[in-house]
Order: structure tokens, then C-alpha cells, then sequence
């Protein structure tokens, strides 16, 4: 998977989210510790747990004996169109179910649509 | 802080993933074998965007390594989409390694839109568009296409493929409102054109705009359905 989605140290929050492909939008603003602003897009989220603000965000795919807990949880099993994304922020089992995560890191302001979610519905008109 | 592995996460999913060419021994007797067929003038397309790829390893930190191909996802985000590797020339430079598109060098974090880098460049691009919440996944298995579900750039890719017209278009029609496919399918562009409306109201929009109505193939239930649009 990636290691670039790795930020310890940022806090996130769920930005927003919409039912057309079912995406999915964390955001950590700029702060005065931090000068950029990250945007983290889920894509086809089938499922979700974890809190509406991240004290840190590594994301991952699930090892085989996290997958069985989520398989338990959800009644899901993964597979191509369906990634069990493990959000290592906490202690807890926090995970998203979905096809796809991508990240952009930029200095855009926290008003700002993002480059992966181009409008106020994601949508570049 | 540096990073550290938390529970439950894959020793592959923390670490940098460097890709390592390996070239296929009969590489250079395709190359020439390729260029014969060019030469000749029969399929030299075909020929040459096949054998663009030979397989390529990602290989962790740690020994672990997986065969990157184009059902497999590895990076910042996913890579590697189904799709024809017509698609070679959308790689971004960001993306492109040493031994050029597709090889190496996935390690960037810039490079956050997925890639369409497919390895069968004699099969046209099948984009199968519809809901979500109606089995989009299942018809597009059925018919042999792909959505654009795992495609985070997805509206770049649906305008470059109405701009392409290499590129074949399902439309589901389920669950989509109207009385008729012409209503459903005029009602959404619509709605798109107006800009509002659904993500598939503007993917339809998109489709009446390029004038590939046409040339979709709309199904129901993933069976073909008459095509009002068709002149």
C-alpha cells in the first residue's frame, strides 16, 4: 500500500460526503504548526467506522486478522472493488471500506474546494 | 514524529514502495518482430502497445513484493486501472520512471490520480455509467466494461473517453427516472446540463454534449435495450 499517507501528527475531519460514487473527503487544514492543508478521498465507500475528527491519519489495507474483523463487522469480504483501508489514528479498529483512497497535499485555504472534490458536490461544473 | 506500523496494518502498507523493471527476455525479439509487422502495416499499433509492458515487481523494504499489473494496486493511490494502454499517454511525467511509463517510480506522492495503464491496447476503452446503488459493479462484470467507481480523476477520464472515439459506452438505465429510455436518459443530461443533478446526470450530460448518445448501449438489468438515440 502506501506510506504516504501517513500524518501522525494532523488532526482530520470528516469534510464531506456524497452518495455519487460514494466519496468520501477527510481534510486536515492548515494550522500555525502546519503550512499545507491535506485532503484525503475515499472512493465507492461501502462502509465506515471511525470518528468525525482523526487525531492523526495513517491509512493502510488491513492485514488478514484485521480483515476477519471487518468481514465480521460487515458481513463484506474484500476484493477488487472492495478495499478494507485500516485508519491507523487510534487503538481502536477504525476502517473504511472502499475502492480507492487517493491524497493531495496543497496550501489551499480550509474554504477551498479541494482538487479531488472540484465544487461544493465534487462536481467540476 | 517517524512513522510507525499501527495494528492491524499489512508490514507492505507502511513503507515506500519502490518498482523494479524486469524486462522480458523476448523484448528485443518483439521489439524487431513489432517492427517488422509496422513495417508491413497490419496491426503495427496493436502490436507495439501491447508489448509496451513486460511485468513490473514493487518490492518493500522489507523482501516483500508483488507483481504490479493492471489489476494490481499499489502507490499513493490506485495506479494501476483496468483500461487499454491507449491510455499510455495520459501518464503523467511525475509518474513516469527511469525506463519509462508504467516501470518504475511509483513512490511520488504527487502522483495522486489514478492511471489507466492496461496491457491489452487491441481492446477499446468500455466505460459502463449508471448508479451505484444499482448494481453498477455487477453490470459492468456482465457486459465486460469498467466504471469509473475506483477512478478518483474520474471526470478528466470520462471527458478525455467521449473525446475518444475508440471508446464504448454502457449505460445502465436501472433506477434511473422516467417512462421511457429517452426520458430517462434526456431528464438526466438535463438535469446535468442545468448543473445540477447526480453524478450521473452529469456524465450523461457529458455524453449528450459529445454526441456519443449514439453509440451507447443502454441495458436493463444488464440486458440491452433499444437505442431511441441511434440515427
Amino acid at each position: 500500500m502506501t506510506a504516504d499517507i501517513v500524518f501522525p501528527d494532523r488532526v482530520f475531519q470528516v469534510w464531506a460526503y456524497t452518495v455519487g460514487m460514494g466519496r468520501l473527503l477527510l481534510r486536515s487544514t492548515k494550522t500555525e504548526t502546519f503550512e499545507t492543508r491535506v485532503d484525503v478521498l475515499f472512493q465507492n465507500v461501502k462502509a465506515v467506522k471511525f470518528p468525525a475528527v482523526l487525531e492523526g491519519l495513517v491509512v493502510g489495507v488491513a492485514n488478514s486478522e484485521t480483515s476477519e474483523e471487518i468481514t465480521r463487522l460487515t458481513g463484506m469480504l474484500p476484493d477488487e472493488d472492495a478495499t478494507f483501508y485500516v485508519l491507523g489514528s487510534s487503538a481502536l479498529l477504525d476502517y473504511v471500506v472502499a475502492g480507492v483512497v487517493a491524497v493531495v497535499v496543497d496550501e489551499g485555504e480550509f474554504f477551498e474546494v479541494s482538487k479531488l472534490w472540484p465544487g461544493p458536490d465534487g462536481i467540476a461544473r | 514524529v517517524p512513522p510507525q506500523t499501527p495494528a492491524g496494518l499489512e508490514d507492505s502498507t507502511t513503507m515506500h514502495l519502490t518498482a523494479t523493471n524486469q524486462r522480458s527476455p523476448y523484448r528485443a525479439l518483439w521489439r524487431l518482430l513489432t517492427l517488422i509487422i509496422t513495417v508491413i502495416g497490419t496491426m503495427g499499433v496493436i502490436a507495439s502497445s501491447s508489448l509496451a509492458f513486460t511485468a513490473v515487481t514493487a518490492r518493500s523494504s522489507s523482501g516483500h513484493s508483488m507483481v504490479v499489473g493492471p489489476e494490481t494496486r499499489v502507490g499513493v493511490t490506485n495506479h494501476f486501472s483496468r483500461g487499454s494502454s491507449a491510455r499510455l499517454a495520459t501518464i503523467q511525467p511525475a509518474c513516469v520512471g527511469e525506463n519509462g511509463p508504467g516501470y518504475d517510480s511509483f513512490t511520488s506522492a504527487s502522483c495522486v490520480a489514478t492511471k489507466s495503464v492496461g496491457n491489452v491496447a487491441a481492446e477499446a476503452d468500455h466505460i459502463v455509467l449508471g448508479l451505484k446503488n444499482q448494481g453498477l459493479e455487477a453490470t459492468a462484470g456482465k457486459v465486460g466494461g469498467r466504471t469509473l467507481l475506483k477512478d478518483p480523476a474520474w471526470q478528466d477520464t470520462l471527458r478525455s473517453a467521449v473525446a475518444d472515439p475508440s471508446t464504448k459506452f454502457t449505460v445502465s438505465l436501472d433506477g434511473l427516472s422516467g417512462s421511457s429510455p429517452y426520458s430517462q436518459v434526456m431528464s438526466g443530461a438535463q438535469r446535468g446540463l442545468g448543473g445540477a443533478g447526480s453524478y450521473t446526470d452529469w456524465e450523461l450530460a457529458q455524453l449528450y454534449q459529445g454526441g456519443r448518445l449514439g453509440d451507447v448501449t443502454f441495458v436493463k438489468g444488464g440486458v440491452p435495450v433499444p437505442n431511441p438515440f441511434k440515427p
